[in-house]
């Protein structure tokens, strides 16, 4: 059974800030899916099999550059919460 | 001539435009007067563009110079997830609101190129996360046959802009039945193509493994050729399939199919009583079609929705790492970058977007990756080859799309297992890359209510005809009733 104290850590985790109140109906949710999923378990599954004929793996560009030097800037800059001077503004990071 | 967009196919529409019997511009006018009667009721679409009589006229002027497509001049709508250079795209989330798109996804690029006339943002599951589209920051969508149901979902905005008669045809995505079970819920065709078909350049990520965008439409026909419209290979894709890959191989087209049903899973509990009998009749009306039926065995397909809501929370928890209040959307000031990512993302995500990315987080957590994680993988796999070798026997499967009809708006939101279950059906297209259509076939009763329900084909890999043959049966096998 998850626990409050595991949706604190699973929020840690994943950067979410879950409320007080979320928790526990959290937990019980997630709970019900992972029961349910745990079926997988039963199920006995063989050796990982060889590629396929057709899957595509290892998929590469030239290596140049696809775009025209600040093509996009000012509409991506745009979209940025904060801004300065053509560049998306940060906080301190330590 | 007067247009009733209700009835009117692209087809139809089509036709009337290269013979000059009305213009694009005419034909949008109808569809914008329709959409905006119907919209305030339905809410299909969270915003109607301000330029459609633009690009009507830009279609009319290639239609004139005898430059038009099949699509040139039909009105579509597009799912709130696929970028539209200059336009908002929210993916009916918070953390996105006022995000607008930067570049425009390869199937807009296509549709423009087209000539088509982009009505407005359909509404939509936050973040594509749901099966009724009432999630959205919009607010949930009813359903045209019966407002006080859900339209389906999580493109449910998309489903009910066409069966509402506010667009020809309609663009939405499918990561575990996103566009198969609107369709069906709402009395109209949707088809998800094969993984790697269609571009999703633009589409904004949910499950990677598992996304492909597809068409909504009233026929098979006009599905096909939305379908036509979109698909093709795309280097800025690296999933997309370049067009010399065996793969794509050439299929002899056929009409008379043989068509596998997997018995021991259509008996499963949990399938609408009336919802199998319709199944058992519309097979039975294919067999005097003169199709070919067979029962398959995919003995695993039980398990299909278990490795979906193990896979697909997994990847979403990935790729919606990318919403962290710093470069676009939602930013909530605070102290600490670590808090500004915290209450960015809480206050940003809604409830079943958390819900999953904390599910995600668990499932491949230290410890829990190889009981959870790595098990979806394996039978994953188990799946795909029970699919490849029911393949070599027959051209292909049917199920019902759905287990039950629309349900009422409410119904099912506080229970995120119950709402998962409606999947059942066509989660394993999504997990084993298989194309899959839903198409209107029949109806049930609730509550004095008449509502559609669909029949859902999948074929192997890149075999999309043979999905259009199936459905073209079905429409021939219904006319009349």
């Amino acid at each position: 059974m998850l626990k409050k104290e595991d949706i604190e850590h699973l929020a840690t985790l994943a950067r979410i800030a879950v409320s007080d109140e979320e928790k526990e109906p959290f937990a019980a949710q997630i709970d019900s899916v992972l029961g349910y999923v745990s079926e997988l378990n039963k199920v006995v599954t063989l050796e990982e099999s060889a590629p396929e004929a057709g899957e595509l793996r290892n998929v590469m560009r030239e290596d140049e550059a696809p775009y025209v030097g600040g093509e996009f800037t000012t509409a991506i800059i745009a979209n940025a919460p904060y801004k300065e001077d053509g560049y998306v503004k940060v906080g301190q990071i330590f | 001539m007067t247009i009733d967009p209700t009835t009117l196919t692209i087809k139809l529409a089509h036709d009337a435009l290269r013979n000059k019997e009305y213009s694009a511009v005419a034909l949008a006018e109808a569809v914008l007067a329709h959409a905006e009667k119907e919209n305030p009721t339905i809410n299909a679409y969270v915003e109607v563009f301000d330029d459609v009589r633009e690009s009507a006229k830009h279609a009319d002027t290639l239609l004139a110079s005898g430059k038009g497509s099949d699509l040139t001049g039909i009105p579509l709508g597009i799912k709130d997830n696929m970028l539209i250079k200059g336009k908002i795209a929210s993916s009916g989330s918070g953390i996105l609101k006022n995000y607008r798109a930067v570049y425009d996804a390869t199937v807009i690029a296509k549709l423009k190129e087209a000539g088509a006339v982009l009505i407005g943002r359909t509404n939509m599951d936050e973040f594509a996360m749901g099966g009724s589209t009432e999630t959205g920051i919009a607010g949930p969508t009813k359903n045209p046959i019966d407002p006080t149901r859900v339209p389906g979902g999580s493109s449910g905005g998309s489903a009910a802009a066409v069966a509402m008669g506010g667009a020809l045809g309609a663009l939405g995505s499918d990561t575990g039945g996103s566009i198969r079970q609107p369709a069906s819920f709402c009395g109209i065709v949707g088809m998800k193509p094969t993984y790697g078909a269609v571009s999703r350049y633009g589409l904004m990520s949910m499950a990677s493994s598992l996304d492909q965008i597809g068409p909504f439409a009233k026929t098979v026909e006009d599905a096909e050729m939305l379908y036509r419209a979109i698909a093709g290979h795309d280097p800025m894709d690296s999933t997309s399939v370049p067009e010399n890959n065996p793969l794509r191989a050439a299929v002899a087209k056929k009409d008379k199919l043989t068509i596998g049903i997997p018995e021991s899973f259509i008996a499963l509990d949990g399938l609408d009583a009336d919802v199998r009998e319709n199944f058992r009749a519309i097979i039975a009306a294919l067999k005097d079609e003169g199709h070919t039926i067979k029962t398959v065995e995919l003995p695993s397909l039980p398990y299909a929705l278990s490795v979906y809501y193990v896979i697909m929370p997994a990847e979403v928890s990935a790729n919606l790492a990318r919403y962290d209040g710093i470069r676009y959307g939602l930013s909530v000031p605070a102290d600490k970058l670590m808090q500004v990512y915290m209450e960015s993302r809480g206050q940003g995500f809604g409830k079943e977007v958390r819900r999953r990315i904390l599910m995600g987080t668990y499932v491949l957590s230290a410890g829990y990756y190889d009981a959870y994680y790595n098990k979806a993988i394996a039978v994953r796999r188990m799946i795909v080859r029970e699919f490849t070798r029911a393949f070599a026997e027959v051209d292909v499967i049917a199920t019902p799309t759905a287990p039950s009809p629309a349900w009422k708006i409410g119904a099912k939101i506080s229970d995120p297992l119950a709402m998962y279950l409606e999947d059942i059906f066509t989660v394993p297209a999504n997990i084993a890359g298989l194309p899959g259509i839903s198409v209107p076939a029949g109806t049930v009763v609730r509550d004095g209510s008449t509502l559609p329900v669909g029949i859902q084909f999948m074929a192997a890999p890149f075999h999309e005809d043979m999905l259009f043959a199936a459905g073209k049966s079905v429409e021939q096998s219904r006319k009349g009733a």
